[in-house]
């Protein structure tokens, strides 16, 4: 009989594709669980890892004196740079909160503003946040060189501070991110504002930051936000890296030169020097390994940045949260 | 006397929204005078595109495009809250009305809305739905689950093998979804409760369920226990099928192009001189009902003016059988012909008839 078989295929399909979905949660969790391991590690290890830069083949405490080679070799002054990898990616979490909340706060207020929810703005009121994010958008560039530049003139600017200075820079990426953001906002709230569950709950006498809280933001901004603060990493690991990399081939006293900056790694990578301080062990590296490196890092980042992480973060809190 | 003391009273209501490229208003009604008194079922019937949805949605300050209400008045004096008068003179947001209502919506005024689906929260079950409703209602936590339950029962959602409670809106078919719509009004326990097309698009069977549950709520038998002393709720019950009226309704009162035609007893209907329009309302009702073939079925021949320019006459002149020369230039006003019956017809018991 045709009619069960039909069934017994859309059932298989759809248990098939459930089944696939919680695998895909399930890798999910375990890479960012890895990824949160990962930072704490960091965390809990930078003390031990300050090495001197003057002493050659000076280690972390935490590896012990065995004077045997570590993986990805030492850099030109002696230093390992597996842990100093490790360290690296640990710098990030600050800035990156401290950007999120800056771009989503921004972008939350303007976009709110703009969808008329709570005030209706009148044409010059609308005029005015329309040129300001249009401004923004059109020259990103010349508004990040105007606060870059502004707080190098401040005092508590100090050259070679990487962590102070890449959080300053997450700052300026943070507000270009804020129009972006608050057109996504604008557009969710005032295509949710006009919808019939939403007249149905102020009918109920909910007033509006309860329907705004409640209705609008955690179901469809909180997604948003995610994703956006996802984007906002990658941006955030394109600029450190860049930036380093630049600064470390400028010379000594540069805003972003660190021992431990995946931008300053990868110029070390480009030092002919390098390549004697490499050992059997990392052979395999030697031989177009640190071209390897850079390979690996600008493709996994790109993977990451435009489709993979994307799905991996909308598995783990989206879909992971609905069917937990 | 409940006559002297009404409910809600809507005098010379209109609502429209300003055209900018036409430069025009288009109305949605115009000078709509009513009242629902005390423990009164009030129907509202009409065609689709007349208004009645805009009038009940205004009443709630929810008009959200254009200026909204700009002329009229409207009164509130629900039993125990203070009495909240609005008066739109000039050109009015509807957002005041919203924010002086704030304390009356949900406790004491309901809304049931058209589109069922639409008009339930697609990320919340049912079961969440239906308890923040009674929470926000002053429904006390230990009757939450028993209320929740009998409300389940009596609209057949719910099942021994299958609770509706844990689905979202998208799991349920359009029957399911509006009588959940209708649970969730009289979740709310309301004092004046305004239900717009609650059977539109149901099967007939279901209908006749829904009004039984109307009849049912009002007698208290459903929904959140009443406290001591408050009356029964009063309704007004928009639908576009004049013969539902019968049984559920005190009066009815027929709507059109944005105007009220007549206003009569629902035990009167089809025993007065009614108007040209609610005549054929009934014509066409009793006829469907009678099961003829689909090609016998009545219509009423012509459209509905548009709303951007209504006649200066009568707004049903064009569509009259009974239509006469003075009905195209003067307009006829809501009149009494007998106790309890008004008329806007020059030809049935109108001013100058």
């Amino acid at each position: 009989m045709p009619q069960p078989e039909i069934a017994s295929q859309t059932l298989a399909l759809h248990e098939a594709k459930r089944e696939r979905r919680h695998n895909h949660i399930a890798y999910a969790y375990a890479l960012f669980a890895a990824w949160i391991l990962l930072v704490v590690a960091g965390w809990v290890l930078p003390d031990r890892m300050q090495v001197d830069l003057g002493s050659p083949k000076a280690e972390p405490a935490w590896l012990g004196d065995s004077g045997g080679d570590r993986l990805l070799g030492y850099d030109r002054v002696g230093n390992a740079i597996g842990p100093r990898v490790l360290k690296a990616f640990t710098v990030y979490p600050l800035p990156l909160i401290l950007g999120t909340l800056i771009f989503s706060i921004g972008g939350i207020i303007i976009g709110i503003l703009r969808s008329g929810f709570f005030i209706k703005l009148n044409f010059i009121g609308e005029m005015i946040i329309d040129k300001i994010t249009q401004i923004i958008e059109l020259f990103p560039a010349y508004i990040a060189i105007i606060m870059i530049a502004w707080y190098t003139t401040q005092s508590r600017f100090e050259l070679g501070d990487h962590w102070k200075n890449l959080n300053m820079a997450a700052c300026a990426l943070a507000i270009l991110n804020i129009p972006f953001f608050a057109k996504v906002v604008s557009r969710r709230v005032s295509q949710l504002a006009a919808m019939d569950f939403i007249e149905a709950e102020r009918a109920m006498g909910l007033k509006k930051m309860q329907i705004l809280y409640k209705h609008i933001f955690v179901p469809y901004l909180v997604p948003n936000l995610i994703l956006t603060a996802g984007s906002f990493m990658m941006e955030l690991l394109f600029m450190d890296i860049g930036l380093s990399y630049v600064s470390s081939q400028l010379g000594e006293f540069t805003a972003f030169p660190s021992d431990s900056s995946l931008g300053y790694l990868l110029s070390c990578a480009y030092r002919p020097e390098n390549f004697s301080q490499f050992s059997d062990v990392s052979g395999w590296v030697l031989d177009g390994g640190w071209y390897f490196l850079e390979i690996a890092v600008i493709t996994s980042i790109l993977l990451f940045s435009i489709r993979w992480f994307i799905h991996l973060i909308r598995t783990v809190f989206v879909e992971g949260l609905t069917h937990a | 006397m409940p006559e002297q003391n009404p409910y809600f009273e809507a005098k010379s209501l209109s609502a429209g929204v300003y055209n900018r490229n036409r430069g025009r208003v288009f109305h949605f009604f115009r000078n709509v005078s009513f009242k629902i008194d005390k423990d009164e079922v009030v129907g509202l019937v009409g065609e689709s595109g007349s208004g009645k949805t805009r009038l009940g949605l205004s009443l709630f300050g929810l008009l959200r495009d254009g200026p909204g209400l700009y002329s009229g008045s409207l009164n509130f004096s629900l039993s125990d809250t203070p009495k909240i008068h609005f008066d739109f003179g000039d050109p009015h947001s509807s957002s005041g009305l919203r924010r002086g209502l704030q304390p009356v919506l949900g406790r004491r005024m309901g809304l049931i809305m058209q589109g069922a689906k639409s008009a339930l929260n697609p990320y919340q079950t049912i079961g969440t739905q239906l308890k923040d409703t009674l929470q926000l209602a002053g429904c006390p936590a230990s009757d939450l689950s028993n209320v929740s339950e009998q409300l389940y029962k009596a609209f057949s959602l719910s099942s021994k093998q299958d609770s509706i409670s844990n689905r979202y809106p998208f799991a349920l078919s359009g029957g399911q979804a509006h009588r959940v719509m209708i649970a969730l009004g009289f979740a709310m326990g309301p004092d004046l409760l305004i239900a717009d097309e609650p059977t539109t698009g149901v099967d007939s069977p279901i209908q006749a369920l829904i009004l039984q549950h109307f009849k049912a709520f009002r007698s208290g038998e459903l929904g959140p226990r009443r406290q001591e002393g408050r009356p029964r709720p009063s309704m007004l019950f928009i639908t576009h099928q004049i013969d539902l009226m019968k049984g559920l309704t005190d009066r009815v009162m027929v709507m059109y192009c944005g105007e009220l035609l007549e206003v009569c007893k629902t035990r009167d209907l089809g025993h007065l001189p009614h108007h040209p329009y609610t005549e054929r309302l009934l014509e066409i009702a009793l006829e469907t009902g009678g099961r003829r073939h689909l090609h016998s079925i009545p219509q009423i021949a012509g459209r509905m003016p548009v709303m951007y320019d209504p006649p200066k006459g009568c707004v049903f002149a064009d569509r009259c059988s009974m239509v006469k020369e003075h009905c195209w230039k003067v307009k006829p006003e809501l009149t009494t012909h007998e106790a309890g019956h008004q008329v806007a017809c020059h030809e049935r018991g109108g001013d100058d008839a």
